[in-house]
């Protein structure tokens, strides 16, 4: 872990056409917390302006040169993350320690988490940090209906910030966030005014930041609670509040024995191989066989994250909980699934 | 390519790595690590069984599946071994597949030769 923390963690900030994200950057950057940090920009239609207003407060800002980062310029977005680095070993650039990634809106931030986790070079000196998705009140429901990518950066959001709340009616705003808690339950909803949010609320969502990951875990917890109980409440059947509403829901499967780890991987690779594309996101916390402290799986889509250790429970409940996010997946048949894979380990031992 | 298939080219999976990096204790070394394997190959191959195909450590740093027909791969990592086991086999693994359940409910665990097709 130690290493692992070690690295520079990339903020990856996405969101739809409109929906904020150079605005919310624009506060953040003036929050002394995020002095230090370096800010790559690639945005259709207004690069000049996001390029111009970025850049006014941060010298370290670099613009991608093609419109997507997502597919076509993945090589750009290493090309500029491997050029800062160099830049900042050779002391051209302020040692910046952590990097800010804006993508587009359109983009599908599932292939630039996969670039940062996946390039032979990246990976040894960058780490994701987490995933902030900016949501409009305004047109957020609506861009749910209508744009997947929309759909897909709200499931892959550790933090939402709705924006423009000052304009957006209340039955509207709330209508959104039961939408977005439905499609991402663990993910911390805040509202921001004109870029105006809570900066350290915002960037507590490191879970490989040792200050932070034990609070960061209690509290995708707390929310699963919740959101369970607010669906015992409104249904009447439990976690899945949210699984007649879409082809996309979300549900937490609880486990009262020890998980065997090397099961686990297999499970999950398999399960990962055969459904990725449908498993939005998956993480959770596990009593793993063997060992007294829990152990934190975080993924998306076809990327897991490194697993960590926390130091303890975060609270008395020793159980596993994994939270998924799928598309058309049955929760059913994947509880079946990992309890069978999870038998054949205790069959073996 | 799919991404998958590509993602850990070249590093340790994470199913293998340490502590924070991987598993669930810190990196098995020599014995340990050897050990290990062979009880994550033990485990694959109850999936495997029900394919046709049986995978085996090769020096403790590669993976080799093959089928009874005789047609093999060599692989780096666990995902690789659901993509070689799935071309070996000729049809789509499915860990969600009621039959494959069905399959691991009523093997024995000692039954781990790979079956013919």
């Amino acid at each position: 872990m130690a290493a692992y923390a070690r690295l520079t963690p990339v903020i990856v900030v996405t969101g739809f056409l409109g929906s904020g994200k150079t605005t919310l950057l624009n506060h953040m950057l003036r929050h002394p917390s995020l002095a230090d940090a370096a800010v790559l920009v690639n945005e259709f239609g207004a690069v000049g302006l996001d390029h111009f207003l970025v850049e006014a407060m941060d010298e370290n800002t670099v613009l991608l040169e093609s419109g997507c980062l997502c597919c076509t310029i993945r090589g750009d977005l290493k090309d500029s993350i491997i050029d800062l680095n160099s830049r900042r070993a050779r002391g051209e650039i302020p040692p910046y320690r952590r990097l800010i990634v804006e993508t587009t809106g359109l983009a599908d931030p599932a292939p630039i988490l996969f670039t940062l986790s996946a390039d032979t070079v990246l990976k040894h000196h960058y780490r994701l940090g987490s995933v902030i998705t900016t949501v409009d009140g305004v047109n957020g429901l609506r861009q749910l209906k209508r744009h997947p990518e929309s759909v897909k950066q709200a499931t892959v959001a550790d933090r939402i910030v709705l924006t423009k709340p000052d304009i957006t009616d209340a039955d509207t705003l709330a209508r959104l966030r039961a939408k977005l808690t439905r499609l991402n339950g663990s993910a911390d909803q805040i509202t921001a005014v004109n870029g105006a949010v809570d900066v350290p609320r915002v960037l507590r969502a490191d879970i490989y930041d040792a200050r932070t990951k034990g609070a960061e875990v209690r509290r995708w917890l707390a929310e699963e609670a919740a959101k369970d109980a607010a669906g015992d409440h409104a249904h009447g059947h439990g976690r899945d509040v949210s699984r007649h509403d879409a082809h996309i829901h979300s549900f937490t499967l609880s486990f009262e024995g020890a998980l065997d780890w090397t099961a686990f991987g297999i499970w999950l690779t398999m399960l990962l191989h055969t459904h990725g594309e449908k498993v939005l996101r998956v993480k959770g916390i596990l009593n793993v066989a063997g060992t007294d402290a829990p152990v934190v799986v975080n993924g998306v889509q076809h990327v897991v994250h490194p697993p960590i250790h926390l130091r303890a429970w975060p609270s008395g409940d020793r159980r596993s909980h994994i939270v998924f996010i799928v598309d058309d997946l049955p929760r059913e048949a994947i509880e079946r699934s990992l309890a069978a894979f999870n038998r054949i380990a205790a069959e073996a031992a | 390519m799919c991404a998958f298939c590509t993602m850990m080219a070249g590093g340790t999976h994470w199913t293998e790595a340490g502590t924070d990096a991987g598993r669930a204790a810190e990196p098995e070394t020599g014995r340990a690590r050897y050990l290990g394997r062979l009880n994550r190959v033990a485990l694959i191959n109850r999936i495997l069984n029900h394919y046709g195909c049986a995978a085996s450590d090769w020096a403790s740093n590669q993976y080799v599946v093959k089928s009874h027909a005789g047609r093999s791969a060599m692989v780096a990592h666990l995902p690789q071994i659901w993509v070689a086991a799935e071309e070996i086999a000729g049809r789509p693994l499915d860990p969600l597949d009621p039959a494959l359940l069905d399959t691991l409910r009523s093997t024995a665990p000692k039954e781990t030769a790979p079956a013919t097709q």
